[in-house]
Order: C-alpha cells, then structure tokens, then sequence
C-alpha cells in the first residue's frame, strides 16, 4: 500500500486541474500561437511563403496581397523565423476552433 | 491441447490496451494464450515516399509528426544523418541543447508509460498521479519550445530556440522535484503488493529470446542485455556525461518497470551535467539548400529503443530516400514470447510493456491494386524473395 501516503496527501491539498474554460493558464514566453500580422510594416518579400513546410502562405508581391490559411497551419514558427522585418509574429493566442472557414484566413 | 476448449479471439484492430490500432489474432485454450498472431499495418500513412516529395529543411517538420511522444528524437537522428552527408559539425551548445531536449522527452514518455502501466492492471492512482508529475516536464518543455508536443527544436544545423540562465535555473528546480518522485515510484513498483502480484512473473522474456527476436530498448535491457546507444555508440556529446546503463535481470513486467524507472533518474542527471557544461556559444550554423550527393545511416536510443535512419542524397534538395526503423517493429515480436503460457488477463499489461506505438512502426505494407487485397509482410514472404 505505497500509494496510500498520495491519497491520503490528495484529501487535503487543492486539484491539481484547473477548470479550464473559467480560469486560464497563461501562456509562456516565445509560445506559438495564432500568428499576430502586421500588414504596416510588411514588405510582401515572399520569404516566409517560401519557408512554410505546408504551403500555407500566399503572397503576391505586386499586387500587395499576403494571406495565411491557420487551417493547415502547423505552428512551426518558421516564418518568424525569416520573417526580414518582424512583422509577422506568433502570439499567445490557442483557441481558435470555428465553424466558419473565413475565421481561419488571416490576411 | 483440448480441441473443445481451444478457440480464436481476434483482438483488435480497436483494442483494450492502447489507442492506437493493431491487430492482435490470440489462440487460447481455455484462459491460456498458446499462440499469438500479430497484425500490423493499419497505420501506415505512406510518409517514407511523402519525405522524398518535399525539401531536406521541410521534412523535419513532417518526421516530427511522425509520433507524437518521441518527435524529437526522430528530428534529432534525421538532422545527425542530414549533417553527416553534408560534413558539418554542429556547435557544441546546440549539441548540449538537444541532448536536454532528448532526455526530457524520455522523461515525459516514460512516464506516461508508467500511467499507462498503472491503467492497464486497474491501479488508477498510479496512472493520475504519475500524469500530474508529467505535466511538470509537459510545461518545461512547453517553456523551452513553445509547445508542449512536437517541439520543432531541432534543425538541420543546429537548434531553433536558446535556454536562457532562468530557464536553466527552472529546469534544475523540476529535476530535483521530480527525482524525488521517481523514487517514490520505483519504491511503489517493487514493494507495493497490488502492483507486484500483476506485474512479477508476468510476460517473461528470457535473455535468450529477447536476443531471438531482436528486442532494443529497455525490454532487452530488462532481460540483461546492455544495449544502450548513448553508451555502445555514443552521438552527440554522451560520452563527454557521466551516466550508468541501467540492465535488470527479471525478465518480467516489473522489471521494465524499474529499467524505465531508474533510467530516468539518470536522464536527470544527464540534464543537469548538460546545463553545468554548457558554454556561451553559437546555436547555429548557416548549411546550403542541397546536400551532396552519398548516402549514410544514423541512429539514436529513443524512449522505446533504437530508432534507425538511412538517407540517400541524389545531390538535389530533396532527400533521394529515406527509410526509417523504429524501436517497436523490433520489440513487437518479442510479444510472441512474452506472450505464449499468459493468461488472457495479463494481455494488455504484458503487451503495453513494451511500450508500443504503431504510428511509429507501421512502414511495410503490400497492396495489390488488381485484386485490392493488403497484406502484410512476414517471414516466408521474405524468404520467397531471397534468391
């Protein structure tokens, strides 16, 4: 009965689950979430639709358009890796579950 | 053998052990196992012809979906094979750096196992509180990379992200928290009756037949063989740490309990030989686009075993062929021992012992695309094909 001393210990400290919808943990630092673009500072270079293992980004450069589909994304963070003027960055954002397909279209 | 008591039970695809599908075909006579069959192949996903589709700096990330639990040791012995055709060597921080990463992840992994373990003789205690030790290393890992499953750490050249001295400081802390805890487990696994009176004299794999079926892992080391990698051939820097291999002589379930168990208290000692050798340095280092044209073999000491890579440059970007072995498709049929006398009760610790995992494994299948049949491979196919 070795494990007698954890329950007995288990009676009388908190659970360690959090109840997740009404308390959030927060996300650590460099966490790879919901990308966060900034379309100021972009310079429509094409070098993090190059750098995407699943092809997720688009851009064409003359006509000023970048577009990135979160549904095939794979959170690698590759394209903030390259990213020439940080404007594309990944942030803390994890819940982005939709019923809708243009939620997952960033542009 | 009674022919009226003697029966077939298919077990599986969906099966009581694990998640994950295989196909286990168990001739019993009455309650006793005389004979198992195993099934393999219903998670085949073709990734092997995928890799060959994509650029040497895109697979990596493909090979990490390869299991959800070890994915980086897979990208770390990718990358090892991956520089190996381009001659470079890594900085040596990096090197420390996924060294940390691997051994936290056997961390993780077996001590998910231990759960599972707990789950599978009906000790549920076990199973929830070695889970809530885990998160400790789920959340540091999450630190580290930036997510807590499929880390992306490891690149061809080096490592993405950096520990920082806090980071170091933290890992410490958790380390000796959990040492703590891993010896309260082993103490639970030898000495607790309840777990014992299932797991002692179950599921015995003689040294003769670990060595028969080609076991790797800790179930070879539970049944006496010394086989560890870091050890036998070393990568990376482990021969630059101090660590013991840990074999045990039982050759029972509980004996790969305690070989995982006491494996990890080395593991954390590792970790903390890593943050103390650790120098300033470079994380990095700039490789080009295409890899000369040759062909090499790397391999590594997964959680389960040795995992193998073979890689085969045509002097493109893209990988010419790359063929992947994982530790399961050699440990699974060391069940066929393991198995043959058991109860039919004792099938899913004895079998979750091991510690499978099929997405890894599931690599050959033949498919006839007149007739649609699949079939898998085994050994009178492959000795039709000797010539």
């Amino acid at each position: 009965m070795k494990m007698l001393s954890d329950i007995i210990k288990n009676l009388v400290t908190k659970p360690s689950t959090e109840k997740y919808p009404y308390t959030k943990k927060k996300t650590p630092k460099g966490f790879r979430g919901k990308h966060e673009y900034d379309r100021e500072k972009c310079i429509y270079c094409g070098l993090c639709a190059k750098a995407c293992p699943v092809h997720t980004i688009g851009v064409i450069r003359d006509k000023k358009f970048w577009q990135l589909d979160l549904s095939k994304c794979i959170f690698c963070a590759r394209c903030q890796d390259v990213c020439p003027t940080k404007c594309l960055q990944l942030g803390n954002e994890f819940e982005i579950a939709s019923d809708k397909k243009e939620d997952f279209i960033i542009k | 053998m009674n022919e009226d008591t003697c029966y077939t039970l298919p077990l599986g695809p969906q099966h009581p052990a694990l998640i994950e599908p295989e196909y286990l075909k168990i001739h019993l006579d009455g309650e006793t196992i005389v004979n198992v069959d195993i099934n393999l192949g219903y998670m085949h996903r073709g990734i092997e012809k995928a890799l060959q589709q994509r650029t040497y700096q895109q697979d990596q990330f493909l090979i990490e979906k390869i299991c959800g639990i070890c994915s980086s040791i897979h990208t770390l012995t990718y990358c090892n094979a991956i520089e190996k055709l381009l001659e470079v060597d890594i900085p040596e921080r990096a090197k420390y750096i996924r060294m940390i990463v691997a051994e936290l992840e056997r961390l993780h992994s077996h001590m998910l196992w231990v759960g599972i373990a707990g789950y599978e003789i009906g000790f549920d205690t076990v199973f929830h509180m070695s889970w809530r030790d885990r998160e400790l290393v789920m959340e540091l890992l999450e630190n580290i990379s930036g997510k807590r499953v499929g880390y992306s750490m490891n690149t061809i050249g080096g490592v993405r992200r950096d520990i920082s001295k806090d980071m170091a400081e933290n890992i410490r802390t958790i380390m000796d928290k959990i040492d703590i805890r891993l010896n309260h487990y082993i103490n639970v696994f030898v000495k607790d009756s309840t777990i014992t009176k299932r797991t002692k004299n179950t599921g015995i794999l003689t040294q003769k037949d670990a060595i028969k079926y080609s076991a790797v892992g800790p179930v070879a080391r539970a049944s006496g063989i010394s086989c560890d990698l870091r050890k036998k051939a070393p990568y990376l820097l482990y021969d630059n740490v101090d660590f013991k291999e840990i074999t045990h002589n039982t050759n029972d379930v509980e004996s790969r309990a305690v070989v995982r168990l006491k494996e990890l208290l080395e593991s954390t000692k590792i970790i903390r030989q890593c943050l103390h050798l650790m120098q300033k340095g470079e994380l990095t280092i700039k490789i080009p686009d295409t890899v000369p044209e040759g062909e090499t073999i790397s391999h590594g000491e997964a959680p389960r075993g040795e995992i193998f890579y073979y890689a085969r440059s045509d002097g493109t970007d893209k990988p010419y062929r790359i063929k992947i072995r994982t530790p399961t498709l050699s440990n699974i049929h060391s069940l066929q021992a393991m198995l043959k006398g058991q109860q039919l009760a004792d099938l899913p610790i004895i079998v979750a012992s091991i510690d499978p995992c099929f997405s890894c494994t599931d690599r050959i299948t033949l498919l006839n695309t007149r007739t649609g049949m699949s079939k898998s491979v085994d050994a009178t196919y492959l000795k039709t094909l000797k010539r």
